[in-house]
């Protein structure tokens, strides 16, 4: 096999693909090409001061915010310019937001059980069996009939993890999961995260959880003006980053 | 006051009852079922759609309802088309009149109450679910709609009431329902007080019973650990 081809099993095979990604709201300009391939079991971490963009582009690559150009691919499914094609993920990329989005009026276990049984079709019984199981992973199965409201706030995203396992992704996004949590519930779902790491997920967590991303990632990302600035591995970026614009960042988050 | 005709109004008015009660669940429902789509109209990104929606309910909210079942009543049936519909047996009926004007009625102002509750859904819950593979369909109705009714709940309540009280008006287009009884009752008798009077305890009666109803359907859905989400 010639470098080249394997060259283009390496891209076949990544588990995202983004290349020259851009994003402009009216004239301001939010992602100023971005390209990053992760490939599978890899972990992510993304960072970055506030406004540089990083939130909007974890979501354009679930799809749930439209890009003004560049190329997506994720989980095997390549995503259209204005996203209309979402629906194809199915659940294969999974998304856990800042603000969890449980659904209120259901029950953590409803919480999971919904979209395997409309989008799979699954068997109700074999449904309940693998969301309970997936609540014991995450270590909430005795709050299993608690409604979101009921739950504290890391209680919540550990639901809110399940939820999206409870497809089977092959992908896991993470959009800022600890940011709105009291921060003595931080640790709990940062210990989620990790096992889940652990056990093989492909992640992209944007976060300012440096300790995790010290001892999770594969790789850390600085985004600053919509751009990536830094990557590196995780003891290159905090211990001699390569750029004086990280090091200011750095110097910041530890002052806070 | 004479206990005498009092007692004798309420087997007159009481052959209203049945008609009140029927004008009202009628027009309470099909301003029920036209809501739904106005509302979702109404709260489109289309403006196409959003358009006709919103001129609809700014239109009916902004003329009386008896004027409207005048027109309803009196006007339609003077258009050929009208007479020659398939909707003709309910219009050339003043009772199919008066159900489709409260009813339509009815449908405007829950429509604005529904699409304020649907836009106020966070966009989270959306995006959660279409992430999770949910179609457009499957979101709202397994997560929009269940909350944005949940919302509205004790102000369909109150509507309900506010659809009792707009079926008397029925009585303008010779429908005897309570108010239309009672003044019969009145030109038998000459004793507009006695049988008013009964007439407003009966509506009052049955606004009560609508009260238990919803606050009984409240309670079984409110979602536990919310109750004080809402005002």
């Amino acid at each position: 096999m010639t470098d080249r081809k394997k060259a283009e099993n390496v891209t076949q095979t990544d588990a995202i693909t983004v290349r020259g990604l851009e994003k402009s709201y009216g004239s301001v300009k939010v992602i100023n090409g971005i390209s990053l391939s992760v490939k599978p079991g890899e972990k992510v971490v993304v960072c970055g001061p506030s406004g540089s963009g990083k939130s909007t582009f974890i979501r354009c690559i679930c799809g749930l915010e439209t890009r003004s150009a560049g190329d997506i691919r994720v989980a095997g499914h390549d995503l259209a310019l204005d996203c209309s094609n979402i629906r194809d993920f199915g659940g294969d990329v999974g998304m856990v937001f800042q603000h969890f989005n449980l659904f209120p009026h259901l029950t953590a276990l409803q919480n999971l059980m919904l979209a395997p049984r409309l989008v799979r079709g699954q068997k109700r019984e074999q449904i309940r069996k693998s969301a309970m199981e997936m609540l014991e992973r995450v270590g909430i199965a005795e709050r299993a009939q608690y409604y979101p409201n009921q739950l504290s706030g890391g209680q919540q995203q550990r639901v809110a993890i399940a939820r999206a396992l409870c497809m089977q992704p092959k992908v896991m996004l993470f959009d800022e999961p600890t940011s709105a949590l009291d921060p003595e519930t931080v640790g709990e779902v940062l210990e989620v995260m990790s096992t889940l790491a652990r056990d093989g997920m492909t992640m992209i967590v944007v976060t300012h959880e440096m300790g995790f991303a010290r001892s999770v990632a594969d790789r850390v990302i600085l985004l600053d003006e919509g751009r990536i600035v830094e990557e590196n591995t995780p003891e290159a970026f905090f211990e001699h980053p390569e750029h004086e614009r990280t090091r200011e960042f750095l110097k910041k988050i530890v002052h806070e | 006051m004479s206990y005498d005709l009092f007692m004798a109004s309420i087997p007159v008015i009481l052959e209203g009852f049945r008609l009140t009660v029927i004008i009202t669940l009628a027009a309470f429902l099909l301003g029920q079922v036209a809501a739904l789509p106005l509302a979702l109209a109404a709260a489109s990104r289309h403006r196409v759609v959003a358009w006709p929606a919103q001129f609809y309910i700014f239109f009916v909210r902004g003329s009386p309802v008896l004027v409207q079942l005048f027109i309803i009543y009196y006007g339609l049936g003077g258009l050929e088309a009208v007479r020659d519909s398939i909707l003709w047996p309910i219009l050339k009926e003043p009772v199919g009149c008066a159900i489709l004007a409260v009813g339509l009625n009815s449908a405007a102002y829950v429509g604005a109450l529904l699409r304020g509750a649907i836009t106020q859904i966070p966009p989270g819950q959306s995006e959660a679910a279409r992430i999770l593979g949910l179609g457009r369909w499957q979101t709202l109705t397994r997560v929009v709609l269940p909350q944005a009714y949940r919302d509205v709940l004790p102000v369909l309540g109150n509507e309900i009431t506010l659809v009792m009280k707009a079926s008397s008006l029925a009585s303008a287009v010779t429908v005897i329902e309570m108010t239309g009884a009672a003044r019969v009752m009145v030109s038998r008798t000459f004793a507009p007080f006695e049988a008013f009077t009964v007439a407003g305890l009966f509506y009052l009666g049955l606004a009560l019973i609508f009260a238990w109803v919803f606050r009984f359907v409240e309670r079984r859905s409110a979602i536990p650990g919310l109750s004080n989400r809402e005002s």
